[in-house]
């Protein structure tokens, strides 16, 4: 199977599934991909994600204790303002626009279902955010994985992800 | 024993409890709040221990926007008021942007000696990122230009450099301790001019952090950075939309703890 990479500027990259061969890296420990994965169960890409990610999976040896960590970025979050806004960087967000959007970040949750059947891993959900909006996010993910709880459940075919939150320096205030 | 002076009931600046704090309390409570570009300036003004303690953050990163007018390219304000009151070794972090149509090339031409006067001030850099750098411009007196920045950068960032791969390599290889290198390119990257086989870099780079691609089509630069620096060490990388794909993983496979892909990027065909 043949991929198209469209580039943002109109060019693009080709590739195969094969290049993705993850087989000689036994080094490796985390799989990072972005929440998108699960914007792509809306839009109907929800087969190309995972049969991505299934061959990817299926090539890493065994023998590697693997993390896959879903990256959830400032921007994946509507509650908070884009970077250079004004402070605070928070929208105000009413109690259904915030639900709904809850609703969003549990959409990767099945793909991953899928994916823990071609191999076990342990799965984290991270906030890779600005510290300035650590809170909001993590706190918005925590309950994410409270709802996908309370109507999936997590057991030993899916075990409970944890949240992190992984830093980064990005998000200043216009001068 | 009191010695003289104001005596102890009677209230002065140097009184105050948040004065009194040792240096390494007030450190954490400043890095509570690093981000908070408000607070950190309320804290400045406290007292000249609070103002040691929060000026590092609040000048950790600049970000300088080049733009053009009547033709004729403008360095922004906050580089000269910076400079002037000396702050600029305080930076950590250096953001050369270009957010303008059309681009303007950072060349030597833009460097005079007024410009380059604040840029040699730059003396704690970790991270450096530029936009729409012409490295061909700067060669063969490159170290004139970006010779101070080498010991203390860590991470650097290139968005569409203009040069053959042998001068993107050769700029590299400035960086000797260089651990992070993230590009972002368009299709006609290192095909503009002939590569000259002398230019050797100066030294070889560490480069076992963070490689992080972005749109990227140099797929023969990587391959002639592992010829010229003998091989690829990255723990760390952030592939999306980039040539040569199976190359670059099977350079790394010895080293490689972490990658993030994205497979939605791809459209079957």
């Amino acid at each position: 199977m043949r991929y198209t990479r469209v580039l943002a500027n109109g060019f693009a990259a080709r590739s195969s599934l094969r290049d993705f061969d993850l087989s000689q890296h036994k080094m490796l420990r985390v799989l990072q991909i972005p929440s998108c994965i699960g914007c792509a169960t809306n839009n109907g890409q929800s087969d190309t994600a995972s049969t991505f990610l299934k061959y990817v999976l299926s090539t890493i040896p065994p023998s590697v204790f693997l993390r896959i960590i879903v990256l959830y970025w400032d921007h994946d979050f509507s509650g908070i303002k884009p970077r250079g806004s004004d402070w605070p960087p928070f929208r105000e967000l009413s109690e259904v626009a915030r639900a709904k959007e809850a609703s969003q970040h549990r959409l990767p949750f099945k793909v991953l279902r899928k994916l823990y059947k071609v191999r076990e891993f342990r799965l984290a959900l991270s906030a890779t955010v600005s510290g300035c909006v650590a809170e909001y996010a993590t706190r918005m993910l925590e309950e994410v994985v409270a709802e996908e709880k309370l109507e999936n459940g997590f057991d030993d075919h899916f075990p409970e992800p944890v949240v992190i939150y992984d830093p980064h320096r990005t998000w200043r205030p216009a001068r | 024993m009191w010695s003289g002076g104001a005596s102890p009931e009677t209230p002065t600046a140097s009184s105050s409890p948040a004065t009194r704090l040792p240096q390494e309390i007030v450190r954490i409570i400043i890095a509570y709040i690093t981000y908070d570009t408000h607070s950190l300036r309320a804290c400045t003004l406290t007292c000249y221990s609070w103002y040691i303690a929060a000026v590092p953050h609040l000048h950790y990163s600049l970000e300088i926007e080049t733009h053009s007018l009547d033709g004729m390219v403008w360095w922004p304000n906050p580089l000269w008021y910076m400079y002037r009151l000396g702050l600029l070794p305080l930076v950590r972090e250096l953001q050369v942007v270009d957010n303008g149509y059309p681009h303007i090339w950072l060349s030597k031409g833009l460097f005079n000696r007024n410009v380059l006067r604040p840029f040699l001030t730059f003396t704690n850099l970790r991270e450096l990122e530029i936009d729409f750098l012409d490295i061909s411009s700067f060669l063969p007196g490159i170290r004139r230009y970006f010779g101070h920045f080498p010991p203390t950068v860590r991470s650097l960032t290139l968005r569409e450099p203009r040069g053959s791969y042998r001068e993107i390599i050769y700029f590299i290889g400035l960086f000797q301790h260089l651990q992070d290198l993230t590009f972002t390119c368009g299709a006609k990257f290192g095909e503009e001019r002939a590569d000259d086989p002398t230019l050797t870099p100066p030294f070889i780079p560490p480069l076992r952090g963070w490689l992080r691609l972005f749109y990227f089509t140099g797929a023969g630069l990587l391959k002639d950075m592992i010829d010229l620096f003998g091989g690829m060490r990255f723990r760390y990388m952030h592939l999306r939309n980039v040539d040569g794909m199976r190359f670059l993983l099977g350079a790394c496979a010895k080293s490689l703890e972490v990658v993030v892909l994205y497979p939605t990027d791809s459209r079957g065909e």
